[in-house]
């Protein structure tokens, strides 16, 4: 019996030493540690607002955290469920905002990165026809009127009229704006994408848009597990950006600046793929942008998912050990030099940020957990006593602005680039 | 999977009416979320899961659940994070899972320094809030992210231990639902009005029914409600930390703590002194690191720990004691501890550690242990599998253990670890009175391995009991098991068992197993 025993040896594979990414390993070797749930705990700062996982906090199952799509992940794999065995299969894998957070969290102890399985599963669920009806409309108008906001292509360029600038579908140019389906339609945040190109432009950027023909960054749709319309969308804009002649692109949303950074490189895109904020904090830093006036305002700055902690996950892009980078510092610069506003953190920031609850296709499919969440982080930055928070992301502050709305609150939620136009 | 019968359907619906739909599960995809953790039994059992999952919201829900358990003979077992699930885990038909995430009640009572809390809230957040009025609660082995009462009723192993005590000593006024759904009150709780703030009696003192060692496995009912002690904590509000995970770095206020890190020739010499360090009474939190420990704390990827191994950097410090000087009171505290601490060093022949090991390990690796000891990094080197041999002794008998355990776990492990791992790590608690220790190789998680060591765990154990050491693998056999080699105290404890629970619905499988009992003692009366 002992020589048996002593015939096994390891290592067997390569799991003790350098990492590789296989999906049924990430689903297998889920220790069930509950890391992914909570916030790391030298860093919990406050009882009330602890958690990651906004799923896992308003699901309270653990079927719906990151272990437990882990279970539900490795279980179908093997065959040991099928899609015909639960209706509640669908729900648990997609009442999930695709934050990150436990994905940021499991990294750190495990070297895995377990929303990279979400993600894939997602995909091999469109798949194989397991589609969520909540996003059949939306993914249906997508493909007829290429965008996620159930508008009409030829309203897309709206947000444009009467703005002084470069239309890059009949002139060349090394910089586009990319405005996104969010700030295209919504008819309530056109200022922002107006306000970006004009911080742009006033700081000398030559800057142009594609308008009317700007089509979907396709973000959306890869994080719902439709990656053929993932892959279309970004073709599109790889296409009509190589046609322009554009180097950079620069976005003020946070999942097409994930996509376009991150994703669109696998598809063979070279362009230089830039956030507002980085933007504007390159200016800032070169001299280009000062900020003149006074803007007395205690604010408290959000950090997008997908500006942040998702930065690092992505294929190719995770490196065990390495820090969970983000977009972190630029926001923070440009908030703090900002002469009159005070920047007042909430509890979770950076790679600890509170989700706004709007990704993953949540924002469509269930409007009361994405309420839910945006609701959360209200109410944490409501605890630094800020009167406004800002932003960096179209669907963050689409979010937090519903959220306030539904609590009957004051709380200004404006996006960065607003705050910049108020001191300039 | 749910048996679907009437029986089923009638617990099901008398579990909605009286909780609500969104608080009962018992679909296949949510079930499969309580199907395992990392330890080898639920590895190899992963395939057996519940039929229930409920989420009760107070105290009287849990009454109302385990009522209806006695009523209609089903079991149950309590579930908050989850690390220990194995030994909650279901084995029987019809087995229902009460799942905390809604009891997530905290108070802390600053003049007496107590914690009121329910299951689901974590060290981590009793923490935050009692840091932020200069308390603390202590440095959880398990990760600070799991449930700070679970952890106190269960293993308890802190890092603080050493000066606040096993956490036994940390329980005060407890809730405690009966197997039977009656709800006991204990310490002075009991006498109305008197609130939490002591933890003994009425009559013999019942923690150390429920904890013992390591708990009764929610076998003897429910605790919904429990006040732990808090301690002085001399440092600021927040942990002031800085970069980004998993790089981050936390700087300590230099007035009020001091990490020390002495290594020693021989493993005895290094209890030796840390036995010296206990008799004086100095320090917050003291443990003993062997170098396979200090290489994976350090490391932040997996590849990196082998990295380490393999360069030999952190062998160089075998027998290394961690010790950190708290100046609880004030900084001449801390000056005072350090004039001894020195004295005994030289009197023992320790040696401190270069300033570049120092400079590389305590910002980044002991000053955020301050918070946890963060246990489930320990499942990343050997593929999130983790399972150990726990030893619970007098320091220097801890050691005795080590060779015997090595023999067993070098042959699942990679032969680079020998000559330079095989030790244990070592926790002392009250003072050095007694102690914890741990030996936590990698394994790979694949089945046939899992099984092995799994199957080695156990002949050890077997060993060990036969020439009572009171060493125990995590989440393996119950006392009717264990109990033959130690005076047969199952006996007593099955009569307590059968007291309580009459109906045997508290989580039947663990701690003791009366229906296994039942059998043997049938088998034995069989004339021959």
């Amino acid at each position: 019996m002992v020589t048996e025993k002593r015939k096994l040896s390891l290592p067997t594979d390569d799991w003790n030493r350098k990492y590789y990414w296989d999906i049924r390993k990430v689903a297998w070797n889920c220790a069930r540690c509950s890391t992914c749930k909570w916030v790391d705990v030298w860093e919990v700062k406050d009882a009330r607002f602890a958690k990651i996982c906004p799923s896992s906090l308003y699901y309270n199952f653990d079927a719906y955290s990151c272990q437990g799509r882990m279970d539900l992940s490795l279980a179908l794999i093997d065959k040991d469920l099928t899609y015909d065995d639960d209706p509640q299969i669908l729900d648990i894998m997609f009442k999930c905002n695709t934050c990150g957070g436990c994905d940021a969290m499991c990294k750190g102890v495990q070297d895995m990165e377990p929303l990279r399985v979400m993600l894939e599963m997602r995909a091999k669920f469109i798949e194989d026809g397991q589609l969520l009806p909540q996003f059949m409309p939306i993914i249906d108008n997508l493909r007829k009127e290429d965008n996620m906001m159930m508008q009409r292509k030829a309203d897309r360029g709206k947000w444009a009229e009467g703005l002084d600038v470069k239309d890059l579908t009949t002139q060349e140019g090394e910089v586009v704006f990319h405005a996104g389906c969010r700030l295209c339609f919504d008819q309530e945040l056109w200022h922002v994408a107006r306000g970006a190109v004009n911080l742009l432009k006033k700081a000398g950027v030559d800057v142009g848009i594609m308008g009317k023909d700007e089509t979907c960054c396709g973000a959306r749709a890869y994080q719902m597990g439709y990656r053929g319309e993932f892959t279309k969308y970004a073709e599109n804009n790889i296409e009509a950006w190589k046609n322009a002649k554009v180097k950079t692109v620069v976005v003020s949303c946070s999942d097409g600046y994930y996509a376009m950074k991150r994703l669109y490189p696998e598809l063979g895109a070279n362009f230089e793929v830039v956030h507002i904020v980085e933007y504007i904090d390159r200016l800032v830093k070169e001299g280009k942008l000062k900020f003149t006036r006074n803007v007395p305002m205690r604010v408290t700055y959000h950090d997008p998912c997908h500006l942040g902690r998702r930065l690092s996950q992505a294929p190719g892009y995770y490196v065990p050990g390495q820090p969970i980078m983000g977009i972190y510092e630029p926001p923070r610069n440009i908030i703090k030099s900002i002469p009159g506003v005070e920047l007042a953190e909430m509890y979770r920031i950076k790679e600890y940020s509170w989700c706004c609850g709007a990704g993953g296709g949540v924002i469509d499919a269930y409007p009361d957990f994405n309420n839910f969440t945006a609701t959360e982080r209200i109410k944490e930055a409501k605890d630094t006593g800020a009167e406004a928070i800002v932003t960096a992301c179209s669907w963050c502050q689409r979010s937090l602005t519903d959220a306030v709305t539904s609590m009957g609150d004051k709380m200004k939620v404006i996006d960065i680039v607003e705050l910049i136009e108020q001191a300039i | 999977m749910p048996l679907g019968d009437e029986k089923h359907r009638l617990i099901y619906s008398e579990l909605v009416s009286m909780l609500g739909e969104s608080n009962v599960a018992d679909g296949p995809a949510t079930l499969k979320a309580y199907s395992r953790d990392m330890f080898a039994v639920s590895v190899l059992r992963r395939k057996r899961g519940p039929e229930f999952i409920v989420l009760p919201g107070s105290t009287e829900d849990v009454q109302r659940i385990i009522q209806l358990a006695n009523r209609y003979k089903f079991p149950f077992s309590v579930i908050s994070g989850g690390w220990m699930f194995p030994l909650m885990g279901a084995a029987r038909p019809y087995w229902c899972i009460i799942d905390f995430k809604r009891m997530t009640g905290l108070e802390i009572d600053e003049k007496n320094m107590y914690a009121i809390i329910q299951p689901n809230v974590t060290h981590a957040q009793v923490q935050a809030e009692a840091m932020k009025i200069g308390l603390y609660n202590g440095i959880p082995l398990v990760g600070a992210h799991m449930s700070a009462l679970a952890n106190h009723a269960w293993h308890g192993w802190h890092g603080t231990a050493y000066r606040t005590g096993f956490s036994t000593r940390n329980i005060l006024g407890m809730e405690w639902i009966l197997p039977t759904g009656e709800l006991l009150s204990t310490g002075s709780l009991a006498a109305p009005g008197a609130g939490h703030f002591w933890g003994e009696g009425p009559g013999p003192d019942l923690r150390n029914l429920r904890k013992g060692v390591v708990g009764d496995n929610g076998s003897l009912g429910i605790i919904t409600r429990m006040a732990i002690k808090l301690h002085r904590w001399p440092g600021p509000r927040f942990l002031p930390t800085e970069g980004v995970r998993p790089q981050k770095k936390c700087e300590l206020p230099a007035d009020r703590f001091k990490w020390y890190f002495i290594n020693y020739p021989t493993e005895k010499k290094l209890i030796d002194a840390m036995y010296e360090i206990g008799k004086a009474e100095i320090g917050g939190n003291m443990e003993r690191y062997d170098s396979q420990r200090l290489a994976f704390e350090y490391a932040k990827s997996r590849d990196e720990y082998w990295g380490l191994l393999e360069q030999g950097y952190w062998q160089k410090f075998p027998n290394t004691i961690a010790l950190c000087l708290w100046g609880f009171t004030s900084e001449k505290q801390l000056q005072y501890e350090e004039k001894v601490l020195n004295q005994i060093i030289d009197e023992t022949g320790g040696e401190l550690w270069p300033k570049e090991a120092y400079e590389k390990f305590v910002p980044y690796v002991a000053n955020t242990k301050i918070r946890a000891i963060w246990g489930p990094r320990w499942c990343r080197n050997g593929g999130s599998m983790q399972t150990g041999w726990l030893v619970m002794d007098t320091l220097d008998e801890i050691l005795s253990y080590t060779p015997t355990v090595w023999e067993h776990l070098r042959k699942y492990t990679p032969p680079y670890l020998e000559g330079h791992g095989d030790s244990a790590w070592v926790l002392p608690f009250d003072f050095c009175h007694f102690g914890g220790g741990d030996n936590a190789p990698p394994f790979e998680k694949k089945e046939d391995i899992v099984k092995a060591v799994l199957a080695e765990a156990m002949e050890q154990m077997a060993l060990d009991t036969k020439n009572g050491k009171t060493t125990f693998e995590l989440a393996t056999a119950p006392i009717n098991v264990t109990g033959p080699s130690f005076a047969n105290f199952h006996v007593p404890m099955a009569k307590i068992k059968k007291a309580f629970d009459p109906n045997n619905v508290s989580n039947p499988t663990r701690f003791i197993d009366m229906d296994a009992m039942e059998r043997a003692e049938k088998e034995a009366a069989k004339p021959s």
